[in-house]
């Protein structure tokens, strides 16, 4: 591209409005060309190979409907046509209004002019082929052979004619030279002549991809990995540059009991019990946060509770709310997967190897159980197009859903790219045996019964059939072959994705986001260059360094934990450039306070029956978890789309506001008679200012201040002795029902 | 279907054909990216191609819907001969647009829309635009008319295109 020529349908435009680059009038060079060309080969029936595939404007068409066409896959087709003629003769050019004008006197003498060419070069060829010249027409008929006749130098023995170094339209191959032309256009969208890529378009890679065996895998390099401490002084300082650069003052440190209420709600999904919320508020040691982040990851105690946590989130993120509740696969068997390797803290990247290549039972309990299988089993439907989405949008952070049907309007991903990645999921199947679901891998036949070149078809706007092999999100093609044991495809792709640039970056984008409110791109899992990332810096310094600390997952989320922006408080300082920071309104996310926002559906039934000790211990994990699930059908629901999209009523609306009221579990929450806090808070001795205090801790993580305390009491004090439990319940309940209960803040 | 041959008596005319079809042929090469003379050429190829084969012209959006396609075909052909394969997805997305801008009338209507988002660009970006490509200038020289830097005249032109092309699909919606 010439400098400042950009944008070439404008700048042809431009040239055409301004510079006076009009279109020529071509019409006697191309009549003239004709007649050679004619009068060459004579008529052939054969179709130049840059019109394979491309359908003639149909005859009995009413309406102005395109004809089919084969785009851009029919240039494979093209390998013989000759190359670009020289022009035979130069004609003057005139512009197309001034053409118009003289085009009736044009057609006249145009056509006589090619009469005349014609009769000339007719009887020149005649006497030529007649008499033994020795112009350099390779391919007129030698010997008195008819023009559809083999062409002499296509048969054993016969010699072909040098050709020249600047051919001109009178030197170039004539069409019945061109081999492609034989071939019958493919006929779309029949998929049985469905576009086939011709041998010499197979990848050159296709013999470099055997089946490897060299673990997928790097070492993690710690040697080139920073300490905790170099980390979290980076994203502070980079911050503290940022907010001087946008002259934003930061938020005051929260304090101890939003900071504490706030790490609980993000690594274990609920708020501090009270007592916990009290152990941390009155230490005094100097690092009680860092040694509370170690205590929430590290500690025995909160295992469980922070991979039930996190195997929620990836739960949700990989299947959705509403996945594997019916179907083939098992929410249950994923989220139990997850939560094995959340406790282990198994590498991020070898998890998600391992859920993309997973073969075995879906359920737990099963032979050959696997619960990663259900993260490919729930996304199967319909191709495997709503996997491919997932992969993309999940483990790399890129959007390209809506390149299932056409090109992606704003990022660089075609059709073409959306289906070469889901050719990758092809050569696996479910398999559904005694109420028991397995995940096999098995040869990939395309459509067309090929398993050597095994594609996938797709279909563009225009209702033509395209062809994709399996390319890797890079360009790297890989053996397009369908076979196990030759490639296998899904380990090809998952090695690709593990070594990945994109890999950490997506999930560092993703978890700050999560803590946050704000990732560093919105939405976090449209990344690119359409799309840039607020504080690259930042998210590339963090995607280095998770790769380099070996993908721990726990280690990044002390990181986050232990920034400066984390621990800010979400009040805006008075004076402070509200505006400048205000992502809610379309700024740019400083972080210089935290962002308040509403609870996850899950974190608010969690922290309810936290704060309400109605977890009933002694009930069996299963009805726990069943318990949660059917509580939180009532907000969410599938959406049906190709791209699984999801609808969730706990967004403030009237049904959330309802059940947040009314509903059963806020009902047992608030009941004084049986279990739970009130009940206990009721039977103990403590003085009213106490319990008041206590419901305060258990619901909003600290204490009353003097005039909410004040407020409370004489509430309290007003329903009188026999009324005084039931005054309590109101208290409660209104705490449950404020927006500082309900808001991460 | 009457085979493409000089006029005769089923009415078929190859000359009118070219005449009516090649400045949208042209105009859409040079859309694509091809330079004038290339898309001299292959106008030239396009046609070639279609007269070998039966043809009949139904209407004027068929026909210059299969006369892009074809012309698409042939630069396509012509970048792998010269190996860019790598620009046929940009090709395509140039493609799309100028399709859409097209109609019918081989660009008139996009050429005329163009005309008149002309007249509403600053009297700053019209020079730039009008020292560029009527003149020829150089972007220093834009730049120095302008009292501006070449990264400034840079930009400015990009800005005046960009608004010109949300201008033209404007008017032709």
């Amino acid at each position: 591209m010439k400098p400042d020529r950009d944008d070439p349908i404008i700048d042809a435009a431009l040239e055409e409005l301004l510079g006076g680059r009009t279109p020529p009038d071509l019409t006697a060079r191309i009549m003239q060309a004709w007649a050679v060309q004619r009068s060459e080969a004579g008529w052939s029936e054969a179709p130049p190979a840059i019109l394979a595939g491309i359908t003639p404007p149909p005859i009995e068409a009413i309406e102005p409907v395109p004809p089919p066409v084969q785009g851009v896959s029919s240039a494979y087709a093209a390998d013989n046509v000759a190359p670009p003629a020289e022009p035979l003769v130069r004609v003057r050019t005139t512009t197309f209004s001034q053409r118009k004008r003289t085009s009736v006197w044009q057609n006249a003498g145009a056509t006589a002019a090619l009469l005349l060419v014609g009769a000339g070069i007719g009887g020149f060829v005649y006497y030529a082929s007649h008499h033994g010249g020795d112009r350099p027409v390779a391919h007129a008929p030698a010997g008195g052979k008819q023009p559809h006749e083999q062409p002499a130098h296509d048969k054993p023995g016969s010699e072909l004619p040098e050709a020249p170094k600047s051919p001109s339209i009178a030197q170039r191959p004539t069409p019945a030279d061109r081999p492609a032309m034989n071939d019958a256009p493919p006929a779309p969208p029949a998929v049985a002549n469905a576009p086939k890529r011709p041998p010499q378009e197979r990848p050159a890679v296709a013999q470099a991809t055997p089946k490897s065996t060299q673990s997928p895998f790097d070492e993690p390099n710690y040697a080139k990995a920073s300490s905790d401490d170099e980390i979290i002084e980076f994203v502070n300082a980079s911050l503290a540059q940022v907010w001087k650069e946008n002259k934003v003052k930061p938020a005051e440190p929260a304090t101890d009991a939003e900071w504490c209420r706030r790490l609980y709600l993000r690594v274990v999904g609920r708020i501090p019990t009270v007592e916990e919320a009290r152990e941390f508020l009155d230490s005094k040691a100097k690092d009680k946060r860092e040694k509370l982040v170690n205590k929430l990851l590290d500690s025995q105690e909160y295992k469980e509770q922070y991979a039930r946590h996190w195997s929620t989130i990836w739960s949700n993120l990989l299947i959705g709310r509403t996945g594997g509740s019916e179907g083939l696969a098992s929410r249950e068997g994923l989220q139990d997967y997850l939560a094995k390797s959340l406790q282990e803290n198994k590498p991020y990247h070898r998890m998600v190897y391992e859920l993309l290549t997973a073969t075995g039972s879906a359920q737990p309990g099963a032979p050959d159980y696997n619960g990663a299988v259900n993260f490919l089993l729930a996304g199967m439907k319909d191709d495997a197009t709503l996997v491919t989405s997932r992969t993309s949008r999940v483990f790399l952070g890129k959007q390209m859903q809506c390149a299932q049907c056409h090109h992606h309007p704003s990022a660089d991903w075609t059709q073409g790219h959306f289906w070469a990645l889901n050719s990758f999921f092809r050569q696996v199947k479910p398999v559904k045996d005694n109420e028991i679901v397995r995940l096999v891998n098995t040869d990939f036949v395309s459509a067309s019964g090929d398993i050597d070149e095994a594609q996938v078809y797709y279909q563009v706007p225009s209702g033509e059939l395209k062809a994709a092999f399996p390319k890797l999100p890079d360009g790297t093609e890989i053996s397009p072959s369908g076979r196990l044991a030759e490639v296998n495809r899904r380990e090809e792709l998952a090695r690709w994705i593990v070594k990945s640039e994109d890999l950490p970056r997506a999930y560092v984008n993703r978890v700050w986001a999560h803590f946050f409110g704000y990732g560093f791109t919105q939405p976090v899992d449209d990344m690119g260059q359409h799309n840039q990332a607020a504080h690259p810096q930042i998210l590339e310094r963090l995607a280095t360094e998770f790769a380099a600390s070996g993908y721990d997952m726990k280690r990044f989320i002390r990181w986050v934990s232990l920034t400066d922006a984390f621990g800010r408080s979400s009040k805006i300082p008075p004076g402070g450039l509200a505006s400048a920071d205000m992502p809610e309104l379309g700024t740019t996310p400083l972080f210089s306070h935290y962002y308040t926002r509403q609870m996850q559906v899950e974190e608010v039934y969690d922290s309810l029956l936290i704060a309400a000790r109605l977890r009933n211990e002694a009930a069996s994990s299963p009805d726990l978890r069943q318990a949660k699930l059917d509580w939180l059908a009532q907000f969410n629901r599938p959406m049906g789309t190709d791209d699984g999209g999801e609808e969730t009523h706990f967004d403030g609306s009237i049904r959330q506001s309802i059940i947040m009221m009314n509903g059963d579990l806020m009902n047992r929450a608030v009941s004084s008679e049986h279990e739970g806090l009130l009940a206990s808070v009721n039977r103990s001795n403590m003085k009213i200012s106490e319990k008041l205090e206590h419901l305060f801790l258990a619901a909003l993580s600290r204490k009353p201040t003097k005039r909410e305390l004040e407020a409370a009491q004489q509430i309290v004090t007003k329903a009188g002795k026999d009324k005084e439990a039931q005054a309590l319940a109101d208290v409660w309940w209104a705490l449950l029902n404020s927006n500082e209960f309900i808001l991460d803040h | 279907m009457k085979q493409a041959q000089a006029p005769d008596a089923t009415g078929f005319d190859p000359v009118r054909l070219i005449n009516e079809y090649q400045a949208g042929v042209w105009r859409y090469l040079r859309a694509i990216g091809c330079s004038p003379s290339q898309a001299d050429d292959l106008t030239q190829e396009t046609f070639l191609a279609v007269l070998q084969r039966p043809f009949q012209d139904i209407n004027a959006a068929a026909t210059a819907s299969y006369l892009r396609k074809v012309a698409l075909n042939a630069l396509i052909s012509q970048k792998r001969r010269a190996g860019k394969v790598t620009s046929v997805e940009n090709i395509e997305e140039l493609d799309r647009t100028w399709t859409a801008w097209a109609g019918e009338d081989g660009g008139e209507a996009a050429l005329e829309a163009l005309r008149d988002c002309l007249e509403h660009l600053s009297k700053r970006a019209r020079l730039a635009l009008e020292m560029r490509f009527r003149q020829q200038s150089s972007r220093s020289e834009i730049a120095e008319a302008l009292e501006i830097s070449e990264h400034g005249a840079k930009n400015l032109m990009q800005r005046a295109k960009q608004q010109l092309r949300a201008c033209v699909e404007m008017k032709l919606k």
